[in-house]
């Protein structure tokens, strides 16, 4: 180690930024080197006087219409939710979206001869069937593909996003399939001879 | 219990104002100090100070990462430099790359014979006050973010936007350069500090 990298390596484990490896390879160093040592106490020593000297501050005028700047200022700013107050809505979302699910499972059990394949299927259906515009009669889960899309389509709808909305424009993006899986745009750009219907 | 940066600066976005009173009584000594050090009038300083706290009222909702303090002292020293190119005083802050590094005699001797005699009177903390006001500025607000704002060599590249290396090396000019002044100093007032 050469006296240079020493004193950046004595400034860094000043800083607490030095690794202990090299804090040994460090201290090995300064036992060997005077003038490496004469740097690090001289360091040591200007940071005791910077501590103990009196530092100016500002005034308490100053600091009073700081405060007063920032009470005027916190009334237009809604509160985030506090940390209890997200698990709970988060804990009645959960528990509103598998009643709502058991329900409708229930209900299409009943009406049906056969089950859907599987409970991904389930939940994308029971999405798209809690939206105004999806219609659950209309639905045909026909294979395993089918299923995550709908899935994936009923949480984009249910969350407000749309498949088909300008969302993506006015985020910066300037065609709304930059933010949509390519398997959710079979309704703007349907294959020839798609039997898909939605 | 300490309450972090963080936790006080989300204490006065949820509304509690006390959450910056407390930010404001951690910080305002060692920003109002790294101001002035930086041979901000008190003036200037004031100005400087109480903008850089109405900045952070605005942004706080904002900051979400990353350490307060240098994001403070980040927004302190870009207005002072703006202050400074605004009124185009002769308060190098953003200058110094021409004599970045001068000796130590050269930075004793402004124009006034018993100014440094004068000075190595005082006790050490104003001789190293002194002293540092005779740094290049690029080196001295290296020194003063370390030594007064106590941020990381990291943090201190960000602010000036160089790499940590070139921040390393402007520190260790300046630590070098500060105990060789002291030493002068000492000689010419007739103090012997252990430096």
């Amino acid at each position: 180690m050469n006296c240079e990298d020493a004193r950046h390596d004595i400034l860094l484990e000043d800083a607490g930024e030095l690794s202990a490896r090299k804090t040994d390879c460090l201290r090995q160093h300064l036992v060997s080197c005077p003038v490496c040592a004469a740097f690090a106490q001289e360091l040591s020593q200007m940071r005791t006087a910077l501590r103990n000297r009196p530092a100016p501050g500002p005034s308490p005028l100053l600091i009073h219409r700081i405060l007063e700047n920032a009470r005027e200022a916190v009334p237009a700013r809604p509160a985030p939710p506090t940390f209890w107050r997200a698990w709970a809505a988060a804990a009645v979302f959960v528990i509103a979206m598998a009643g709502g699910w058991w329900a409708w499972r229930a209900s299409q059990t009943a009406s049906r001869e056969a089950e859907p394949p599987g409970g991904v299927a389930e939940l994308g259906g029971f999405l798209l069937a809690t939206l105004p515009e999806a219609d659950a009669a209309d639905w045909r889960v026909e294979s395993e593909e089918d299923a995550l899309d709908y899935v994936a389509r009923g949480i984009l709808l249910w969350q407000g996003l749309g498949v088909e909305d300008d969302w993506g424009a006015s985020e910066g993006f300037t065609e709304s399939e930059e933010l949509i899986p390519t398997t959710l745009q079979w309704r703007s750009t349907p294959e020839p001879g798609a039997e898909r219907r939605v | 219990m300490h309450d972090t940066d963080h936790e006080l600066l989300g204490r006065y976005v949820a509304g509690d104002v006390s959450g910056l009173e407390a930010l404001i009584e951690r910080h305002r000594k060692p920003l109002y100090a790294f101001l002035i050090s930086m041979n901000a009038s008190q003036a200037d300083a004031d100005d400087v100070f109480q903008e850089t706290w109405l900045r952070v009222i605005r942004h706080a909702p904002s900051f979400r990462r990353g350490s307060f303090r240098g994001w403070l002292f980040r927004i302190g020293r870009n207005l002072l430099v703006d202050r400074v190119r605004l009124v185009s005083r002769e308060v190098p802050i953003d200058r110094g790359t021409a004599d970045d590094n001068p000796a130590p005699a050269d930075c004793l001797s402004d124009g006034k014979p018993d100014a440094a005699q004068e000075v190595g009177r005082r006790d050490l903390a104003e001789q190293v006050r002194w002293v540092v006001a005779k740094l290049p500025a690029p080196q001295r607000e290296v020194f003063l973010l370390r030594m007064e704002a106590e941020l990381s060599f990291k943090e201190i590249a960000r602010i000036q936007k160089v790499s940590i290396n070139t921040a390393l090396a402007r520190m260790r000019y300046a630590v070098e350069k500060v105990g060789g002044m002291l030493s002068g100093l000492n000689r010419q007032g007739g103090q012997a500090y252990e430096l």
